[in-house]
């Protein structure tokens, strides 16, 4: 599995200091756009075919975030998902839960990301978060060990 | 008669270890502060999935105040945790825990760790010298 999330994630901290996430995010979209995943802007065109994830995370100081990136990006290089579209988004840019809407449509008891947004044929089907969020996206793409915890 | 000296025992306190947006993450700092909707009843910790109820069986506490004004004295803690949290800035949730209060609740000396979960050069450490935050070998 090529990390190229947590590799550049490991590199910007290596150089950076307390505000090192404001780096991170910066550079973001650009790491995403060499990645399978997509970098979802609010208006972004939404297929009305097949299975749409859309994740909000936080590249700026979240490593399991990262881990989860990584783990998404290369399970988009498995053909069992090629049916399968995974758009991305950085909670940074939403500084209000009811920015969040613009996202994900019922985001309502969000605490912690990867915030999440399921859509089959283009019907939004459900959103979960955190905790749950992540353990979805894992066992749905095959690399929930990454994410067992103690 | 034989007399015994008496030597004064100096008990050292443990270090008051304090983990800023905490949920108990940190198995060895018990105090997490964090905002109010942890209180939620459907709310649970992003790393472990767990409740506040089975954290606290932890043996965890938690103090429930928002990211501006922590409450705790001036120069009264010895090592400030921030886990997996912006430093300084505002996410949905409002504001992030801040440096200068961090610096105000630190003893001169005290140590700052960011990222202590974080492998390699993802955590940093620094100590509080001068009344401002000095980055040390991590």
């Amino acid at each position: 599995m090529t990390k190229r999330f947590e590799q550049f994630y490991m590199k910007a901290q290596k150089k950076g200091d307390l505000y090192t996430d404001r780096m991170i995010v910066k550079a973001f979209p650009e790491i995403v756009s060499q990645s399978r995943l997509n970098y979802w802007h609010p208006g972004d065109y939404i297929s009305g075919k097949g299975y749409r994830v859309i994740v909000g995370v936080a590249p700026g100081w979240d490593f399991l975030d990262i881990k989860l990136l990584d783990g998404l990006d290369y399970a988009l290089s498995q053909e069992r998902f090629s049916g399968y579209r995974i758009d991305v988004f950085d909670i940074s840019d939403c500084q209000r839960l009811e920015d969040l809407h613009q996202y994900i449509p019922e985001p309502e008891k969000a605490y912690h990301t990867p915030l999440v947004g399921v859509w089959k044929n283009g019907v939004f089907q459900k959103s979960l978060s955190g905790y749950d969020g992540r353990l979805f996206l894992a066992e749905r793409f095959g690399f929930v060990e990454e994410f067992r915890h103690p | 008669m034989r007399q015994k000296t008496r030597k004064a025992k100096t008990v050292k306190k443990p270090p008051i270890r304090v983990n800023l947006a905490g949920e108990g993450e940190l198995p060895d700092v018990k105090i997490n502060q964090n905002l109010k909707h942890i209180l939620e009843p459907d709310w649970i910790s992003s790393r472990y999935g767990k409740s506040i109820t089975k954290i606290q069986e932890e043996g965890h506490q938690f103090v429930i105040s928002d990211n501006l004004h922590l409450p705790f004295r001036s120069n009264a803690i010895d090592e400030v945790y921030v886990a997996s949290i912006s430093l300084d800035s505002v996410t949905f949730l409002g504001p992030t825990p801040r440096t200068s209060e961090i610096l105000r609740i630190l003893k001169t000396g005290g140590l700052f760790i960011l990222n202590p979960l974080d492998p390699g050069a993802g955590r940093k450490v620094y100590r509080k010298v001068q009344g401002t935050l000095r980055r040390m070998q991590s």
